[in-house]
């Protein structure tokens, strides 16, 4: 029973959403595009890497004919949750918006957190045979080090459209870590949703396993270091206690040779 | 059902040795060696649940190819949503990504083209990004057909600076250096720069590798589809549309 309920609002939820788009597709000029909003990702701003976000005006390459102006809303929390800033970017046909994060948020960031990406349309006409669209984006983990190469990863899951209830899972990263010159894995976890989530991670090698809990404030962000050291093969497990939408911490592995290099898990 | 494989793409251009790992109970691997687009060698492995092999584990006669395509076959077990990881390492790092396995086509499969928007490249001094493409046409003889991509260049502010074509051949790995491409153009790089491909008939996999050339240290990432911006490709009700605006221009 208490894994029914969390289930059976789970799927109101998407039914809510599915009506709520089939209106948009039925009458763009009336309810807004039908556009899957707020995908969210890590920044990071610390003393190992800064954050350039790159978004390309997608309706450019999808519907060239088209000549339409897309407003961006970018949204960053710092890793208690607390807003930082939330700024709109303009974007004409063709153009990319590539910046540092503090220069698209007009202020200096926390060291991590969670950023999220919005966006519509200046007009709605000629789009129709794209049906759903989605503001995707990369974001590039720019190195400190002169040695270092930038990181980067795609856009990922939406930000929670209603709070996740409380019931227990555990995912499974498929990465397979480990390298004869590693030295340690940092994990960069976010709560994508408006209450506040609990997350145990547990790194298994070859002789042991290590697991932090973390609890996570909403649109909260947190680090957690392992030593995991040597070849492994090193998994990952996250059991939360809510079922939130994001559920892939960033892996940012370190290597002897000082180097850092990072996925999705 | 389709059959699916994980393509890896060789980097050994870039001085990395290629590898991929998996967590799932499987009966078999099978991995094909392509070079010069031709099959060279298949090796099988009975593999435990949780592998992390690498190139120099499987066809160890053939010496590793900056052409080189390698196809990975996943024999029993349930792989229905296997999300496949592609590894490279070197003396300093190990880079890894997580990416889907691709359909293996008839030998008469019509391919649509491909629509890659690079619009995330990092061009400065010390820094070169390269769009790394790799493409399986089939497993037997391969067509006699070009494989050919428009690459079409803009700065940030949607200006054209140049149009080219490049041939990626089919079953390959080929390496498209972006500021290299666009100073052969007569494009600047350091401006920054969005590149848009169009083209090609194989089953694609994209991906992204940023090169630090003082250390050569590497970043990658898979690249986003159109299926991740729109639903039209996967939806038969659109999809007729979408093609047309998105390629109806395409001459190659």
């Amino acid at each position: 029973m208490t894994a029914f309920i969390p289930k059976a609002l789970a799927r109101a939820g998407r039914m809510v959403d599915a009506a709520h788009m089939k209106l948009k597709k039925a009458n763009p000029a009336l309810f807004g595009s039908p556009i899957r909003q707020n995908m969210v990702q890590l920044y990071r701003h610390d003393g190992d890497f800064d954050t350039v976000i790159s978004i390309p005006h997608h309706l450019s390459f999808l519907a060239p004919d088209t000549n339409i102006d897309i407003i961006y809303g970018i949204r960053a929390f710092d890793r208690n949750g607390g807003l930082v800033a939330f700024r709109k970017h303009r974007v004409k046909h063709f153009e990319t918006l590539q910046k540092p994060i503090s220069e698209l948020l007009g202020r200096e960031p926390d060291e991590h957190g969670m950023f999220s990406i919005t966006c519509h349309y200046s007009s709605p006409s000629g789009i129709d045979f794209l049906g759903t669209t989605s503001p995707q984006f990369m974001t590039i983990f720019m190195p400190r080090s002169d040695r270092g190469a930038p990181q980067i990863t795609h856009s990922h899951k939406y930000m929670d459209q209603f709070p996740p209830l409380k019931s227990k899972f555990v995912r499974r990263s498929a990465l397979v870590e480990g390298d004869r010159n590693l030295t340690g894995i940092s994990y960069f976890i976010m709560n994508s949703s408006q209450v506040t989530a609990s997350a145990n991670l547990t790194l298994t090698g070859p002789s042991s396993s290590f697991s932090h809990l973390v609890k996570l404030n909403p649109h909260g962000a947190a680090r957690v270091d392992f030593d995991a050291a040597g070849e492994g093969p090193f998994e990952l497990a996250c059991e939360w206690d809510r079922v939130v939408n994001h559920r892939k911490p960033i892996a940012f592995r370190r290597f002897s040779s000082g180097l850092v290099t990072a996925a999705h898990s | 059902m389709t059959q699916r494989r994980l393509l890896i793409p060789s980097l050994v251009a870039l001085g990395q040795e290629a590898g991929f790992a998996m967590n799932a109970g499987v009966d078999l691997i099978r991995i094909r060696t392509f070079q010069d687009g031709a099959l060279a060698a298949v090796t099988e492995l009975k593999p435990d649940r949780i592998v992390r092999i690498w190139r120099s584990h499987w066809a160890q006669q053939l010496p590793a190819t900056a052409d080189e395509m390698n196809t990975v076959e996943l024999v029993g077990g349930n792989i229905g949503e296997f999300e496949g990881e592609l590894c490279f390492r070197n003396d300093d790092q190990q880079i890894a990504v997580l990416t889907g396995l691709v359909p293996l086509r008839d030998p008469n499969f019509k391919f649509s083209p491909i629509l890659h928007q690079a619009h995330y490249n990092v061009l400065m001094p010390n820094c070169e990004t390269y769009v790394v493409l790799v493409n399986l046409a089939g497993e037997g003889d391969k067509p006699a057909r070009p494989n050919r991509l428009q690459v079409e260049i803009r700065n940030l502010a949607a200006d054209v600076l140049a149009v080219t074509e490049i041939e990626a051949s089919f079953n390959t790995t080929c390496l498209l250096p972006i500021g290299d491409v666009a100073r052969r153009n007569g494009v600047a790089p350091e401006q920054g720069l969005s590149v848009r491909i169009r083209g090609g008939a194989s089953q694609f996999a994209v991906f992204t590798v940023f090169r630090n050339l003082s250390s050569g240290a590497l970043g990658i990432e898979h690249s986003l589809p159109p299926i991740y911006f729109t639903e039209a490709p996967f939806n038969p009700a659109l999809r007729s549309c979408f093609q047309k605006a998105a390629f109806g221009d395409l001459k190659l």
